[in-house]
């Protein structure tokens, strides 16, 4: 009994470190999420509870990310991340209860959901060829990142939160399209010339270097060919612009 | 806004919103290049408050100072001040608590009689009752003399209750043989002047009040020579202020002195009956008045 604690609580050290052990752990215990799911799912929940078992996942997830050695037994404590985030959960969906859910049946069509009988505006067919295009595109952009040595999860872990930091990334950002060289030189070697960009942005060179995957994220969706990312992103640099000058 | 799925993983997904801030979200289902709307962000995990937990020790160790320092100012800090006239004339300080902190001789005498006696760690019962045992002992204390208390503290409560306790330790074991009187001695105000006083045999061994006990021969003589001796003095003081009462107190006082020797407190009981019987017979006078 002790030993299997001590080789769970050592996989929830590597795979705090590593997003890839962080998987597998959970595939692991999938079992255990499951149960802990169907212990607190309301019962009024008609259906298989996708999103409820969704949200216990991610908060097996936190709870491997917050887990320490001092805060006791881990599955105890990643038993009571799943069900706080479930009540939270159960808390947020009932100011939706005086409403009609669209995965009810119909009545007089026993098969079909009411959100058939609503009509699709959308161009399925174009969604998709986006989609697809997108996922590509994202592919490519994350090889890259992965050969700096970078994953997305890394990623968003040092994106900046605040938005004072976030505005600071943003200003290195804009001092290296102005100056296409440092690009250049960023794509070419794979590092950052954080001297540089934090003389010329006047961003404090320990800022940068705390986000510093996320700043190579960001400067290398703005090199050449990702049309799409690029685009998603619109909004953030024209209103830059528009709020700067 | 809108948000660009980056990466799926089995738990979560990294996604990409329009300001170009990258999250990890609940993944439901998602797929890398679709746009959601809504997302579900993760939580950043929560550091264990090792702060407080630091703290905590100090916060104890603050408790227990403040708990010393209470102690502290409880047991070693003066309260009050009793003063004990015999004819020596010491004064001690007393802390909250009742233990004596502090011990001065205030005349030649009162030195003498602190003078190598260890207060320390005593109550103020013991030292008070040592201290007129030393004071017997060297001869300044002899039957029929007085020991004068006065107790001064900011609390006026636990000043008077004080010199309640000290009259009530001392009446109780020297009562029949000396006389205890609260309030300062000489020539100070005369504010509470209550006298305790107790008709001694006269034994005149002592050389210290040799000239009373050979002049008279009397109990009470004696007794009213040495009460009017003492208030000689005073009375000049009681008079000046010209307060309704005082001087009215002191006449009884006197002229009950006379006729009995018992307490102030018989003397006033006597007094008060007679004011009764007084009221009592008007009252019946008024009534056949009425009735006839």
């Amino acid at each position: 009994m002790v030993r299997t604690q001590h080789e769970i609580v050592s996989q929830v050290y590597q795979a705090k470190a590593d997003p890839e052990a962080a998987d597998g752990l959970i595939r692991q215990y999938m079992g255990f999420i499951r149960s802990e799911v169907l212990k607190s799912a309301a019962p009024t929940h008609g259906g298989p509870p996708e999103d409820e078992l969704s949200i216990a996942m991610a908060a097996f997830y936190e709870a491997i990310l917050g887990y320490e050695r001092g805060r006791g037994a881990f599955l105890s404590y990643a038993a009571r991340a799943i069900r706080n985030r479930l009540v939270d959960h159960y808390r947020r969906e009932s100011r939706h209860s005086g409403q009609l859910s669209l995965n009810v049946p119909r009545e007089e069509e026993g098969s079909e959901e009411l959100l058939d009988s609503i009509p699709d505006s959308r161009d399925e067919i174009e969604a998709r060829d986006l989609q697809e295009a997108s996922r590509k595109e994202i592919a490519e952009f994350g090889r890259q990142l992965a050969a700096m040595g970078i994953s997305f999860s890394d990623v968003a872990e040092s994106c900046p939160r605040q938005s004072r930091t976030l505005a600071a990334c943003h200003r290195v950002l804009a001092h290296a399209r102005a100056n296409p060289h440092l690009l250049e030189r960023f794509v070419r070697s794979g590092r950052l010339p954080v001297s540089e960009l934090a003389l010329g942005s006047g961003t404090d060179r320990k800022t940068m270097e705390r986000h510093r995957n996320y700043l190579a994220a960001i400067l290398l969706a703005f090199t050449n060919g990702y049309e799409i990312i690029r685009e998603h992103l619109r909004q953030m640099t024209s209103g830059e612009k528009g709020g700067r000058m | 806004m809108s948000y660009l799925v980056m990466e799926v993983h089995p738990a979560y997904a990294v996604v990409l919103d329009q300001e170009g801030r990258f999250y990890k979200v609940v993944n439901f289902h998602y797929q890398v290049g679709q746009r959601v709307e809504q997302v579900m962000p993760l939580r950043q995990p929560q550091p264990l408050r090792r702060p407080l937990r630091r703290l905590a020790p100090l916060a104890a160790a603050a408790c227990i100072c403040l708990v010393l320092l209470g102690g502290y100012r409880f047991h070693y800090l003066t309260y009050g001040v009793l003063r004990i006239q015999i004819n020596p004339d010491v004064e001690l300080s007393i802390s909250r608590s009742e233990r004596v902190v502090g011990l001065e001789g205030i005349n030649e005498d009162g030195r003498q009689l602190v003078d190598g006696y260890d207060y320390r760690g005593k109550s103020r019962d013991t030292a008070v009752e040592e201290l007129v045992e030393r004071a017997i002992a060297l001869g300044y204390l002899s039957d029929g003399d007085t020991i004068s208390i006065s107790v001064s503290s900011q609390d006026d409560d636990w000043q008077q209750q004080e010199e309640q306790l000290v009259r009530q330790q001392l009446q109780d074991r020297y009562g029949d043989t000396v006389v205890i009187s609260i309030g300062p001695r000489p020539a100070a105000p005369p504010s509470e002047q209550s006298q305790v006083v107790i008709p001694v045999v006269p034994s005149g061994t002592e050389d210290q009040n040799q000239n009373d006990d050979g002049n008279d021969d009397d109990d009470e003589d004696d007794q009213d020579d040495g009460r009017d001796n003492e208030q000689v003095p005073e009375d000049p003081s009681v008079l000046v202020p010209g307060t309704v009462s005082e001087p009215g107190r002191q006449e009884t006082n006197t002229q009950t002195d006379d006729r009995d020797d018992d307490d102030d407190r018989d003397d006033d009981g006597h007094d008060d009956d007679d004011d009764q019987d007084d009221w009592n017979s008007n009252d019946g006078h008024d009534d056949d008045g009425e009735d006839d």
